[in-house]
């Protein structure tokens, strides 16, 4: 006879698998999620160099866009 | 525009590799690539249209143009649109991209994400095989990309990009760049936790990589049991923060570099045994072949740093260059990219080993026979490897050459070769039909020889060939390509 134990670690084991394994899992949300993550710490940085690259335009006069790899040697 | 309903015609053909989204397809109609654009696709298309915002991007050079006809030419029912995008001549794959072509691939995907954010719309496929190389540049093909933005929404296709694009080039550069090839066996994108596993421990020191890839990965594993209703309540992220997030990709996809370094074949070009005159003489014999042979395209198997394909596409031909060597062919891409020619496209592609049919029942992506579009095949200095360094017999050879153009223009290098008796150095010779007049045999029953010119100062001999025609020699028909295979089309 199974340890009683036993059997309630195996449910418990059962029960933190995603119903149906492998093929439910979802690694959207966590791409999501992280990404909002990673887009707040960047936010300031980014925010505070455009201000910059904008005002060192005004001061140079004006400047190309970023450009794309089609048109520069990237 | 007027909508009518449309039943499939028998002379209509279905991409193969155009089935996973709803906006849209691509298919063939008597032979003409279109797109139908469906009807649950009609508020983005109307909205795209009325901003310009497609042909702006058309006119920067970042998206296939296309022309707007008619709906009646629809291959399936609702179409909203029908459109004629313009052909691209091959397409091809991002496991058979160089190193750089990849990279340049992936600056255009995240340059169109930022312009589509300033304009109000959203890219929501970040596919590295939507991204095709038109006139020596990359090009998007799938012009159904994009969505009106949802306030607040974060970029849907943020995980695509680090699978298709970042992973990848992160593999390449910083571990081995033949990691390219692994693109090959996940058609849907690197998986990020085998590509954290197999970076090297200093990625982590990269603020763009350790997040990108490595907590990434991290954050799918944790976050895989959440409810359906947990899952459904999505995070908001403002446009700025989405912009940072692109610039940041962008500056991470920036600083991944990967330079070609001495291997085998990078200065064979160089450093072969070919005097000055060999070389000035089998320059003339290949332009010579070249300027009797028909037709436009011509790839150019073993092309090292593109000599040959240089006189190629310098008699106007479109040339496809192959090299097995990563090195080799990264440096004919710069070289290409660095003059702006338009007519040449490197790849990394094993002749022995060309790129099977994959996917879903291995046709979404083609094989590179399938794809097979040239009229003449120049393989210079290269049936020696295949014969002797892979055991190809030349038979076999024969075959493939047919298979791939009507017309092959061959260099024959003899045993006495100093460069095939460096290849015989470590091997027994087994290879007793391996003589001029044994390549004849055998190419012969798949071609005719046009012509056969022994090079000047050197034992080697260049010959042109052209297929027989006729149902003795068992080849496929010159198969056409297809425009194809992009995701989310």
């Amino acid at each position: 006879m199974e340890h009683p134990g036993e059997a309630a670690k195996s449910r418990r084991a059962w029960q933190s698998q995603p119903i149906g394994g492998y093929m439910y899992l979802d690694p959207g949300s966590g791409s999501l999620i992280l990404q909002v993550l990673i887009a707040s710490i960047l936010a300031t940085p980014f925010l505070l160099r455009s201000q910059i690259r904008r005002l060192v335009r005004t001061m140079r006069g004006p400047e190309r866009p970023p450009e794309s790899p089609n048109e520069n040697e990237s | 525009m007027t909508k009518t309903s449309q039943r499939p015609v028998p002379d209509v053909a279905r991409d193969e590799g155009s089935f996973r989204d709803p906006s849209g397809f691509v298919y063939r109609r008597e032979g003409v690539l279109y797109r139908q654009i469906n009807e649950a696709y009609a508020p983005h298309w109307d909205r795209l249209a009325s901003a310009g915002f497609l042909d702006e991007l058309v006119r920067a050079g970042l998206l296939i143009p296309h022309e707007l006809v008619d709906v009646g030419l629809a291959a399936a029912p609702s179409p909203h649109a029908v459109i004629r995008p313009t052909e691209i001549d091959l397409v091809t794959y991002p496991y058979e991209w160089t190193f750089g072509e990849l990279r340049d691939a992936a600056l255009l995907t995240l340059d169109i994400a930022r312009r589509a954010l300033a304009a109000g719309f959203t890219l929501k496929d970040a596919s590295a095989y939507n991204i095709q190389f038109w006139n020596g540049r990359p090009v998007l093909i799938d012009t159904l990309s994009f969505e009106e933005a949802v306030p607040g929404q974060p970029w849907v296709a943020y995980r695509q990009y680090c699978e298709h694009f970042l992973a990848p080039l992160a593999l390449m550069a910083l571990r081995d760049v033949r990691l390219g090839l692994l693109q090959r066996d996940f058609i849907d994108g690197l998986p990020l936790d085998l590509a954290a596993h197999l970076l090297p421990a200093s990625s982590r020191l990269n603020f763009g990589l350790l997040s990108h890839l490595v907590l990434h990965a991290r954050a799918q594993k944790r976050y895989t049991g959440l409810t359906t209703a947990e899952r459904r309540r999505r995070p908001r992220m403002s446009p700025l923060k989405m912009a940072a997030l692109i610039d940041n990709l962008r500056s991470t996809t920036m600083h991944l570099t990967w330079e070609p370094r001495g291997r085998a074949w990078e200065s064979y070009a160089e450093n072969n045994t070919y005097a000055e005159e060999a070389a000035a003489d089998k320059d003339r014999l290949v332009r010579l072949a070249l300027q009797s042979s028909p037709g436009t395209v011509v790839w150019d198997l073993g092309a090292n740093t593109g000599r040959f394909s240089q006189i190629a596409a310098g008699l106007g031909r479109k040339v496809v260059a192959l090299d097995v060597d990563h090195a080799a062919s990264e440096r004919h891409y710069r070289t290409i990219k660095a003059t702006g020619q338009s007519s040449v496209l490197p790849l990394v592609i094993d002749v022995a080993n060309p790129s099977p049919g994959l996917g879903w029942v291995s046709h979404e992506r083609k094989s590179l026979l399938d794809r097979a579009n040239a009229d003449v095949v120049l393989a210079l200095a290269v049936v020696h490897h295949l014969a002797i360094g892979r055991n190809i017999p030349l038979g076999s050879i024969s075959e493939l050459f047919a298979k791939l153009a009507p017309e092959a223009i061959v260099e024959f290098v003899p045993k006495e070769d100093s460069m095939v008796q460096r290849l015989l150095a470590s091997r027994p010779d087994v290879f007793p039909d391996y003589t001029l007049a044994g390549f004849r045999s055998a190419f012969g029953r798949s071609f005719e020889i046009l012509s056969e010119h022994q090079i000047q100062g050197s034992v080697r001999t260049i010959l042109h060939l052209r297929r027989r025609t006729g149902p003795t020699n068992g080849l496929a028909a010159g198969a056409s390509y297809r425009q194809d295979g992009e995701d989310g089309s």
